[in-house]
């Protein structure tokens, strides 16, 4: 592990013009579309966004995690610290997996296997990826499940998946995930499958791992709360593609593309009372029905006009550190309608 | 539609103006063990909990998962059978009503499930889902029947012509809609809302709750409505119940409950809630630990083995709910 100067400023992850395609009765359809967006060393990403929007699809494509014959990668790439993910085969992507970037899941209840304990989990992957010893690797356990804020811990390696709550479960993937201090982790729906006061903690603790250990987190939710929470800068989904771009606070305070506006407009918030909530019409369209040409969102837009059908809106800086792909804050289309319209 | 059945009851025989009233109610899964599966035990699902329901409101109840809730209301729609304790309903005590008396009484009240996908018949068209409560008490001219079966769909928001198609064509807020227009089948006076938008993702979850709320209105309808989301329970409650390990620990009206919560464990929770505001990122109260089992709870106040200013008598007595300012409750030694 080499560090030097340049090698910080360049970005961790980059990715450049994304498309995953999945294969349906024969045919190809893109569930993520052009995507490009870096990820700097040390800050948390969130991508938000509803089901069906290709969050997670976007995760998978990362790690080639992808369906083999179903999904696959079908242009752009996957730059991490320079090297194209995506050319990368089986066995190279195993030595990167688990080392430099890892992954939790939102299910703690599946994704640990239930006939090995604890323990042998957590040292697995430092049996793959470090020159240890099994009694090395198990120490080394001892101190992840301390460092996650399992009580004696000792005993926890001895233990079986079951034996645990959710929590702890999740606290445990959280060990695996950090066993070889990896410079990228990504975290899908990590608190979802959690109660309030158990996501509480969780992000807490990802918040505190995430400056100790210097590693950067790509956080993928729909809940826009836990963005606000814990992500220095966010990406809004809509439809496989990046609606919008900014860092967290200027995010919330300034929403620009209307989809964003109506997500953040539809939730109830503890602090104020309103009758009706904002609601987005119609539904996100499915992987095989996207509309060819225009903007994903026209269809459900409460702005739309007449031209979103037919141009496809670029994703583009609008104000400092900004971006939104939205024909009403395209400088080439000084359409007059639209600065009513906002 | 309010006249297909207007009830001959007055509320001269019942306290105030109460829809319902839980007095004391109990609700104890049993544990079988050994070789002759005899009961070795009981997880206290709902132990104890008492609150009353006006007519025309909404009551909340929020805990997180294991906390009782779900269970308080099953129990209070008799599907399930109270351990203890009392249920009236509109006067009459349905505790221990059983067949058809049950059955007629049922009609009252109905429920709103979580999951669209489960809970809907997916051999059935969707016109006979909403039809088959009304058949179960009446017969009824078919052209009519389908008649007012399809002016509940619109009611709901949807299409007439939703009426010929299954479960499986709609997306999951189109189902949510279809249960609720079941519900509605029977006008009922009480409909139980069981986490009916935490399987919706939000922009959908907004369009039910606004049908909810506006449902209500129209029909002067009153919901139980059971999340565990706080911030969802306070848009749609005008009273909240707080639950945990089987007990409310505090009711108050949804202001109150959120400007002055009492209650420990209703701090924790309220300020567990992230807050879709980067700005307002607040020092948390975090919880250690998670839920104790209800089969093997702590003595004394439930939540002392969490909670942040226990002391040493939390571990021995358990607090009464007790009302310490107008329509507030809190069951906290701090506020004896």
């Amino acid at each position: 592990m080499k560090s030097s100067t340049s090698k910080e400023d360049t970005p961790l992850l980059e990715i450049k013009n994304l498309q995953t395609g999945f294969k349906i009765e024969g045919e190809y359809y893109n569930a993520v579309e052009n995507m490009s967006f870096d990820v700097k060393r040390k800050r948390i990403i969130g991508i938000v966004g509803e089901s069906g929007c290709g969050k997670s699809v976007m995760s998978l494509s990362i790690m080639q995690l992808l369906p083999i014959g179903i999904g696959e990668i079908r242009g752009g790439s996957v730059l991490f610290e320079g090297q194209n993910l995506a050319h990368y085969n089986e066995k190279e992507m195993n030595s990167i997996r688990g080392k430099d970037i890892s992954m939790i899941f939102q299910e703690p209840m599946t994704s640990l296997n239930p006939v090995f304990t604890i323990g042998s989990q957590i040292a697995e992957v430092l049996l793959n990826h470090e020159k240890m010893t099994k009694k090395e690797a198990l120490a080394k356990s001892v101190e992840l499940l301390n460092q996650v804020g399992i009580s004696r811990p000792e005993k926890v390696i001895h233990e079986y998946p079951h034996q645990l709550s959710g929590g702890m479960r999740q606290r445990v993937m959280i060990a695996i995930a950090i066993a070889c201090q990896p410079k990228l982790l990504i975290a899908d729906e990590p608190t979802t499958a959690l109660d309030v006061t158990v996501q509480a903690q969780i992000l807490e603790l990802l918040k505190s791992i995430q400056e100790t250990n210097d590693m950067s987190i790509i956080l993928i939710t729909h809940d826009l709360g836990v963005v606000a929470e814990i992500c220095d800068e966010v990406i809004v989904m809509y439809a496989g593609k990046a609606a919008e771009r900014a860092e967290v606070n200027e995010l919330f305070s300034a929403p620009k593309h209307p989809y964003t506006q109506l997500l953040m407009k539809a939730v109830p918030k503890m602090d104020e009372d309103v009758d009706e909530l904002a609601t987005i019409e119609g539904l996100v369209p499915s992987i095989q029905n996207m509309p060819a040409t225009g903007c994903r969102f026209s269809n459900r837009c409460p702005k739309v006009m007449p031209e979103c059908m037919q141009i496809t809106p670029l994703l583009r800086e609008v104000d400092e550190d900004h971006e939104v792909a939205c024909l009403l804050y395209d400088p080439s289309w000084p359409i007059e309608e639209k600065r009513v319209a906002q | 539609m309010t006249t297909m059945h207007e009830t001959t009851h007055t509320s001269d025989n019942m306290s105030e103006d109460n829809l319902l009233e839980i007095k004391n109610l109990k609700t104890y899964y049993p544990i079988y063990g050994g070789f002759f599966k005899r009961v070795v035990g009981n997880v206290k699902a709902v132990d104890d909990i008492s609150f009353a329901i006006k007519r025309g409101e909404t009551m909340g109840l929020v805990g997180e998962s294991g906390c009782g809730k779900s269970t308080a209301g099953r129990t209070i729609l008799r599907l399930m059978k109270p351990t203890d304790g009392q249920i009236i309903f509109d006067g009459q005590d349905i505790t221990k009503l059983s067949g058809s008396k049950l059955q007629q009484a049922r009609r009252d009240f109905q429920m709103v499930f979580q999951d669209p996908y489960a809970s809907l018949n997916p051999t059935q068209m969707v016109g006979n889902i909403i039809a088959e409560p009304i058949l179960n008490y009446e017969k009824r001219n078919k052209k009519e029947l389908k008649a007012y079966v399809k002016s509940l769909l619109l009611k709901v928001g949807l299409p007439e012509e939703a009426y010929y198609k299954y479960a499986h064509e709609f997306s999951g807020g189109q189902r949510q809609r279809i249960g609720i227009a079941r519900t509605l089948a029977l006008n009922p006076k009480l409909i139980v809302a069981d986490e009916p938008v935490s399987a919706l993702d939000v922009s959908v979850q907004s369009q039910v709750l606004n049908l909810l709320k506006s449902l209500q209105k129209e029909f002067g309808l009153t919901y139980l409505f059971i999340a565990h989301d706080l911030s969802v329970v306070k848009h749609m409650s005008d009273r909240i119940g707080v639950m945990y390990l089987g007990n409310l620990v505090e009711i108050a009206a949804n202001k109150d409950l959120y400007q002055e919560p009492l209650h420990p464990y209703t701090q924790a929770l309220i300020s567990a809630i992230p807050e879709p505001n980067p700005m307002l990122r607040k020092e948390r109260i975090v919880l250690k630990g998670d839920v104790p089992s209800p089969a093997n709870p702590p003595t004394g106040c439930p939540f002392h083995t969490r909670c942040p200013v226990a002391m040493d008598i939390c571990a021995e007595r358990k607090p009464p709910l007790k009302e310490v300012r107008p329509g507030h409750f809190v069951a906290c030694v701090l506020h004896e």
